[in-house]
């Protein structure tokens, strides 16, 4: 609460900005067309439900780590469909959320995707406009790449459209790439999987030797029932300085050269936080802004999809489970099959995924006893909440009878 | 000052001074009578006791280590203590590791070996938050806590302490389990002739000092181990990092098998000049096609397996090319 | 002597003019009508673009380095000391020439030294390797300061990417710049390695470093005792000895004299880019390729294959590819713009197909309506509309564009993004950009 007296300054600041800039304000818009090309592109019988339509707005807020520290961000946040478009910036300044909000498609499905930007609540002084950079998209085209040096990026109170068709199953990522070291450190980032076609095949379809049953899900169109998976767990890896989003809230000089992360998240969670369930509201405002937990719940003998991300600025994270072996499947989107469809997917104890990196991997959970099992970061003095110990990159995996 | 292991001890040949080198035949299991008075080979049981000790670094500096030794009974205390502990040598037809622990520190510990299949009960904090993987040895147990491992299979592992291991295996509490496919096997089809262990570890000596002198913990000098400046790099407990390997010519023709277990918290990248070595396994999981590599990627907590014949120049193995 | 890879682009000469590309931050004015005229002029003459990728090195089988000390610029305008390698009497360059050699050739390296330390050079991935001269060392034979030189000789058995360090002190030599790249070249041109899946149509070199400048500095100021490297801390990030933008400025350079090599890559649609990926640092770092996964075919010089002939069979698709350091990765990069849902050209449906277009998103009208202007901020490379070049309809965002043809420009980046910095100062680091002209555009090897 005593941030808001701390910022009541700018939030002055803020609204005289506001009430100045009223005539040439531009607005919230969204484009989002009805299906009526009569094509079924994503193949689910429907000819009329292919268009996506999705709407994230950028602005700042705050989350509270796992010791309590209240950190300064920049994030995302989603417009929902039927939201007021022309309240949408002061319903959604302060509105940042860690991660950002899942984006989540199928093969075939047509996006339209829009990026909004409400400027910074905290910081009037800045101007940034921002982008949303779909990591890993194939044959990417400048203008929905969101690379500010090549393509248009969105300015304050204004909408940018996007437009992909996902064709390519499989586990990316999505971050601003407005200013990368700094908008990607303060929070900016985000989970998006493709799902495939395969899971839409009709009830007895044989896959090779394998029979498609209704409900089987699948990684990837991989043709042989190797991707199955009944539990789906998207496990985002970050890493946070708080020296550097105390400098940004402060309005200090960044200190690029002397990053130094302390916080070690999944799903914008330090642990103990990340296996309580539900959305986590901070301590600023009490918006939920840490709405994603990353405990894993199977039944004995379920096969768990992880899809795993790594959006850290700083970090190799390498993750291992205690006593349940990985499969791994996928790697940066793509199933691990050579081009004469070799079998390259591997058994291991542990994973490491670089900065922008990605990995599928299934846990087969057959004759495991009911329990509490730890994913955690084999790095292990990032088991830290900063200075507290026994946090940061861990969860529980829950095997239930 | 520049780090010791550059400015003092600089480039050390270890062949001989550590006797790294095993050969396969001699990989026996250790001479305990358990496993000689039971069911022959099948079963192997390790009397494992953790205590404290202090290890003298390259630059005089005294480190108090957390380690394991290898007693001939529970209570015997006949062996000797060191980080990595002692190697836990299975056979290929070994069905059953019993590992009884012995608690000599003055926490809570505990053992798993990463990499296999197991079913683990959690310990937790009164808050609720885990201290432990698995079932718990308390100080000074006075009857062994006993872990049984049956889904055995070839290849090289970790094992370490399951209690609060971001302070525990940085103190030390880590060691090396291998187990052949057959006698001068690594993995079915891959016979070697030689079997060197090489097993990486560090130590910050803040963290060693704080936890030495209680002032590790909630409100203590030292509350988390999130600064984390390792200042020692130890292979096989030694502080040779900075070097390399020499495979000398006199091995040439010979199949070597390199185990690496990287205990520490760092990646390392184990480098061969030379020659190429094949790749086998990672965590004890062998490739399905294996591919000649000179370089090596060791996660933090990795295991790696690798194969090569010695070639007539010999082979210079760099221990870590991100050193 | 220096040998430049060649392509042939068509014989056409035209006008280097790299040097647009100097600033490619500088904030560009939006131009109205009077950039018309410009643009139509530009589109009229479609001038070559000549290639910052290409890599450039130094032809053997026998070469003459020397140990030498001197300074790298940094884009944000520092001076670092260095210890590089030079090319016999020349200038200390940094990173060490890129070593050209065939499949079959015996290599000879003569190695002298003028650092105040003992300097080797070791070759990983080569076997056999002898070294005659100088004084025994844990690696190699070393160079004493001043001493008699040591000459490294090995037969190159097989073709593929390479590095070459220092094998006295790898710690310290690494980091003050004793490293360069080896390419064995095999007897089928246009190949990598011996099977056709390597076949490629350009390429080149991503040569990935750091450097903790604190650490130059004590050497600089004769305190080498004083350099503790575990409180190793880079502020420099560097691809073929450059950080961006440098990276983006053509090869030799004059006012990069230390800093011979660019990074920066130009292809056409279809084409198929070897990216020869080698850390030669200490670190790992993971490099994100915009616009397109790489398929990566051979690590530490070896074709992923299954078996002997196989091809690349075990190869993969990464779209960030993380190289154990002291290793090689080789990687085939193609953009096509297909199976968008758009027509990237912004034909019209009747149009002719470009060479090399797929059918399949032919016509296709763009998605979307684009911002009013004043709701968006350009970029520099923005080609002024959201196609590849000059036919598609186009807002005129430029007067001194250094995207005059409108070629799509991806970022190629370090995705540890604290990494795009120079000692603080961003943008900067490991980072480049990947140039996809229009077929219409020729490109020119340097």
């Amino acid at each position: 609460m005593n941030a808001i007296i701390r910022h009541s300054g700018a939030l002055f600041a803020v609204l005289a900005v506001a009430l100045t800039a009223g005539p040439a304000r531009a607005t919230i818009t969204q484009q989002c067309p009805l299906d009526t090309d009569g094509l079924d592109t994503d193949g689910d019988g429907n000819a009329a439900d292919d268009v996506v339509c999705k709407h994230m707005i950028a602005s700042d807020g705050f989350v509270n780590m796992a010791d309590g520290k209240l950190l300064y961000v920049f994030g995302f946040s989603e417009i929902l469909p039927g939201e007021a478009l022309d309240m949408a910036v002061m319903e959604h300044t302060l509105g940042a959320e860690e991660p950002a909000p899942t984006m989540a498609f199928r093969e075939g499905q047509r996006v339209y995707l829009t990026v909004s930007n409400a400027g910074f609540m905290i910081r009037p002084d800045l101007f940034d406009p921002h982008s949303i950079h779909w990591h890993g998209f194939p044959n990417a085209a400048p203008i929905f790449d969101g690379m500010p040096d090549s393509t248009l990026t969105v300015k304050m109170d204004a909408s940018q459209p996007y437009y992909y068709e996902p064709i390519d199953p499989g586990t990316y990522m999505y971050h601003c790439h407005v200013e990368a070291t700094e908008h990607i450190q303060m929070g900016m980032v985000g989970q998006l999987y493709v799902r495939p076609k395969q899971n839409l095949l009709p009830p007895g379809t044989p896959l090779g030797s394998f029979v498609h049953r209704a409900g089987q899900k699948y990684a990837y169109n991989d043709g042989d029932g190797s991707t199955r998976y009944d539990i789906e767990v998207p496990l985002q890896l970050d890493s946070m300085d708080p020296d550097f989003h105390d400098a940004s809230e402060g309005v200090q000089p960044l200190p690029f050269a002397l990053m130094d992360d302390r916080y070690f998240l999944i799903n914008g969670r330090g642990y103990p936080d990340t296996a309580r369930r539900g959305p986590i509201p901070n301590g600023y405002d009490g918006n939920f802004s840490q709405k994603i937990d990353s405990q894993v719940r199977a039944r004995r003998g379920q096969r768990v999809l992880l899809r795993l991300s790594n959006l850290s600025v700083t970090k190799y994270f390498t993750i291992s489970i205690q006593g349940i072996p990985m499969h791994v499947i996928g790697q940066d989107a793509k199933i691990l099959r050579g081009p004469s469809g070799l079998d390259l997917s591997y058994d291991t104890n542990s994973v490491m995924l670089g900065a922008g990196e990605s990995a599928d991997v299934i846990l087969d959970t057959t004759g495991l006893v009911p329990g509490t099992y730890f994913l955690y970061v084999t790095n292990l003095n990032f088991l830290s909440n900063d200075a507290e110990d026994t946090g940061g990159m861990m969860t529980e995996v829950v095997i239930l009878g | 000052m520049r780090n010791y292991h550059a400015a003092t001890v600089r480039w050390t040949y270890l062949a001989s001074a550590l006797a790294l080198l095993g050969t396969a035949t001699a990989c026996a299991t250790g001479d305990d009578g358990e496993s000689q008075t039971q069911s022959a080979l099948a079963t192997v049981t390790v009397f494992l006791r953790a205590e404290a000790f202090t290890k003298t670094m390259p630059d005089g500096t005294d480190v108090v280590m957390w380690g394991y030794a290898q007693d001939s009974a529970f209570g015997a205390h006949d062996g000797v203590l060191s980080s990595p502990g002692p190697v836990i040598e299975l056979q290929a037809d070994t069905t059953r590791l019993t590992v009884q622990l012995e608690n000599n520190l003055d926490v809570p510990t505990s053992l798993v070996i990463d990499g296999l299949r197991q079913s683990l009960p959690v310990v937790r904090y009164p808050s609720g938050r885990v201290r432990s993987f698995t079932r718990e040895a308390v100080p000074g147990n006075v009857s062994p806590v006993v872990y049984s491992y049956t889904a055995l299979r070839p290849g090289t592992f970790l094992y370490k302490t399951g209690t609060a291991p971001q302070v525990q295996v940085q103190m030390g509490l880590l060691g090396a389990v291998r187990r052949p496919s057959a006698a001068g096997e690594a993995y079915p089809g891959r016979a070697f002739d030689q079997d060197l262990l090489l097993v990486y570890s560090e130590v910050d000596p803040a963290l060693h000092d704080a936890v030495a002198t209680g002032q590790y913990g909630p409100g203590l000098a030292m509350t988390s181990t999130v600064r984390y400046v390792p200042k020692y790099f130890l292979i096989n407990g030694e502080a040779v990092m900075s070097g390399a390997y020499d495979v000398a010519p006199s091995l040439a023709g010979q199949r070597l098998l390199v185990r690496f277990v990287n205990g520490g918290l760092r990646t390392r990248a184990p480098m061969f000049l030379q020659t190429y070595a094949l790749a086998l396994a990672e965590d004890g999981f062998a490739y399905k096609y294996p591919g000649e590599r000179y370089s090596v990627s060791l996660p933090a907590s990795k295991t790696a397996d690798v194969l090569f014949t010695v070639p007539a120049s010999g082979a210079k193995l760099l221990y870590d090319r991100m050193f | 002597m220096t040998m430049h890879i060649t392509r042939n682009a068509g014989g056409l000469g035209g006008v280097a003019r790299a040097g647009a590309i100097a600033s490619p931050f500088r904030p560009v004015a939006p131009l109205a009508a009077a950039g018309f005229a410009g643009l139509l002029a530009l589109a009229l003459t479609l001038l070559p673009r000549p290639s910052l990728g290409a890599i450039s090195g130094v032809a053997g089988p026998t070469f003459s380095l020397t140990a030498r000390a001197g300074y790298v610029s940094t884009g944000e305008g520092g001076s670092i000391h260095v210890w590089g390698l030079a090319n016999g009497a020349g200038l200390m360059q940094y990173p060490g020439p890129t070593l050209l050699v065939s499949v079959g050739d015996v290599v000879t390296i003569t190695l002298d030294n003028e650092l105040p330390v003992n300097v080797s050079l070791v070759f990983p991935g080569q076997e056999g390797v002898t070294a005659l001269g100088g004084v025994p060392g844990a690696l190699t034979n070393e160079v004493e300061p001043a001493g008699a030189p040591v000459t490294y000789q090995f037969t190159a058995l097989r073709p593929g990417t390479f590095q070459y360090h220092d094998g006295s002190d790898p710690q310290l030599g690494i980091e003050m710049g004793m490293v360069g790249a080896l390419i064995v070249r095999p007897a089928h041109a246009g190949w990598a390695y011996d099977h056709a899946d390597s076949a490629y149509d350009r390429e080149v070199l991503f040569l990935e470093t750091e450097m903790d400048p604190l650490i130059h500095e004590l050497v600089e100021t004769q305190r080498i005792a004083d350099v503790d490297f575990t409180k190793y801390r880079p502020t420099y990030w560097f691809l073929n000895g450059r950080t961006a933008p440098d990276t983006m400025v053509a090869a030799g350079a004059q006012w990069l004299p230390a800093q011979p090599y660019s990074c920066m890559p130009m292809i056409h649609p279809g084409e198929k880019l070897l990216l020869r990926i080698v850390p030669a640092g200490r670190d790992l770092h993971p490099f994100h390729t915009h616009g397109q996964h790489m398929r990566i075919i051979a690590q530490d010089g070896r074709l992923l294959e299954s078996a002997p002939g196989s091809g690349a069979d075990r190869s993969f698709l990464w779209f960030t590819t993380t190289v154990t350091p002291g290793g090689t990765d080789d990687a085939l990069f193609t953009w096509t713009g297909d199976r968008l849902g758009w027509d990237v050209y912004g034909h019209q449906p009747g149009d002719p197909l470009a060479p090399g277009e797929l059918a399949a998103d032919h016509g296709k009208p763009f998605p979307v309506v684009l911002p009013d202007p004043k709701d968006t901020e350009a970029g520099p490379f923005y080609p002024g509309s959201p196609f590849l070049g000059m036919s598609g309809y186009r807002q005129p965002v430029f007067g001194t564009t250094p995207n005059p043809e409108a070629g799509y420009y991806f970022m190629w980046h370090s995705h540890k993004e604290y990494e795009m910095v120079n000692n603080d100062v961003f943008p900067g680091g490991m980072m480049t950009m990947l140039v996809v002209e229009h077929p219409d555009v020729p490109i020119m090897e340097m």
